[in-house]
């Protein structure tokens, strides 16, 4: 049976409606699925904190990791009192940038 | 048909982790000046395999194990060491830890991919349905790993080093003597006790043998201790807050069974009380970089063998302190 899209405005309406929402949802599923494989993967950005202090316990500093950081490195001498400044502790805390709010 | 696909995505996603791995390890080397570090690298994915003792005759059988974990690691380093003579103990320790992440990684992935293809080949639906529900849990458990490669070469504590970071605390920068293979002790003095404090020796990646360094402590001062406290990182329960800390009874350590049974046989032979103070974590955050709220927990569990030291022990007691775990970026 032929069928007369032609003459038919509605179905032609209806046959274009349909294939937006099927393209839609394909494209909506396909970008979801990539959005998750890839958020797996993804690295949370993090940031390397070292924290030293004074023997003396008079001055403390933070700073960003540096290569070579271990805990238990003197690190320079103390502005306060001229002894040493000891690394204690390191550790890394997630890095807040805009660009995950901006993702959304 | 669903369940096959969706375990060859899995897998391939597994394998790109692997990869990934493996070349943070190759840049690394590269960065160390390392000529061939794919040779390094293949040369220790597939190998070092340590096979089982035998358990239907009981006796000894510690020991046989213990000899092979030792035998298999020595081999290891000599044969890094071949690879790379001039590089510190420290920077060798980190290379072995990183490419054991490496191969530990690439081993799970061979085991995952043998059942994948045995499903596949025998058409075996139960097994290919098993691994499709339990690899999204594998491949999030998987992805720390690579994680944690850098920080090790980097130097970064690891949340398995919370019982190292308490023994540093306790000795500070006190002198570090070595007893065994890297691993030392420092003698300090808390209000008129003698406190020997055993960890492994830092800042390279390594766990050390503080079940020997304990058991040449207690033979140094002829058995004559009051009381033997071990401090590790412990895995958490799921719901529970990380970096809490706890407290009980006998010996805080995750290793095969060696280094273990040494520190509870000395316990037992110089009767002294053997008490465990542990950090608890997840298993994913004992393997990356350390965080803060564990960073901070060790101040608490400092304080918490201070006490026991000061309340359960007389002034002159021998007493000593393991910080069991990987001294990473600690000295
Ligand atoms: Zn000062």
């Amino acid at each position: 049976m032929y069928l007369q899209i032609d003459s038919n405005i509605l179905t032609i309406i209806l046959i274009v409606f349909f294939s937006a929402i099927l393209i839609y949802l394909l494209r909506f599923g396909l970008g979801y699925m990539m959005k998750r494989n890839r958020s797996e993967l993804q690295d949370q950005p993090l940031k390397t904190i070292t924290i030293a202090s004074c023997i003396n316990n008079d001055y403390m500093l933070e700073r960003e990791f540096r290569e070579g950081d271990f805990i238990g490195k003197i690190d320079g001498l103390c502005p306060k009192c001229n002894s040493n400044i000891v690394i204690e502790k390191i550790y890394v805390v997630p890095l807040t940038v805009k660009e995950t709010k901006e993702k959304r | 048909m669903r369940y096959e696909r969706g375990v060859a995505a899995r897998l391939i996603l597994i394998e790109t982790l692997v990869k990934e791995s493996i070349n943070k390890v190759k840049n690394y080397l590269n960065r160390l000046g390392i000529k061939e570090p794919d040779n390094v690298i293949n040369g220790v994915l597939d190998n070092y395999f340590v096979i089982e003792p035998v358990s239907i005759e009981p006796i000894d059988i510690i020991k046989r194990l213990d000899h092979m974990i030792t035998n298999n690691e020595d081999k290891f380093k000599k044969d890094l060491e071949k690879f790379m003579p001039n590089v510190s103990r420290h920077t060798l320790n980190n290379v072995a830890v990183s490419l054991a992440i490496a191969s530990a990684l690439f081993i799970v992935f061979k085991i995952l991919r043998h059942y994948y293809l045995l499903g596949k080949k025998y058409e075996n639906w139960i097994l290919l349905m098993q691994l499709y529900l339990q690899l999204p849990q594998l491949v999030k458990e998987l992805i720390p790993y690579t994680k944690a490669i850098d920080g090790v070469f980097r130097g970064i504590p690891i949340g398995d080093s919370a019982g190292p970071m308490v023994a540093f605390k306790l000795a500070s920068l006190s002198p570090r003597i070595d007893i065994d293979e890297d691993t030392v002790y420092s003698l300090i003095n808390i209000e008129g006790r003698n406190v020997y404090i055993v960890k492994a020796k830092g800042p390279g990646a390594t766990v050390g043998r503080p079940g020997k360094g304990v058991y040449k402590i207690a033979e140094m001062l002829s058995y004559n201790i009051a009381r033997i406290i071990t401090v590790d990182a412990a895995l958490k329960l799921e719901g529970e807050q990380s970096g809490s800390i706890s407290e009980g009874s006998g010996a805080a350590i995750g290793d095969p069974g060696p280094e273990k049974i040494e520190i509870e046989r000395i316990a037992v032979k110089c009767g002294a009380p053997l008490d465990a103070v542990i950090i608890k974590m997840g298993i994913d955050e004992a393997i990356k970089p350390m965080s803060k709220e564990i960073a901070d927990s060790i101040d608490k569990a400092y304080q918490k063998v201070l006490d026991i030291i000061k309340t359960r022990t007389k002034p002159g007691d021998n007493i000593i302190v393991a910080g069991i775990g990987n001294s990473v970026g600690v000295y």
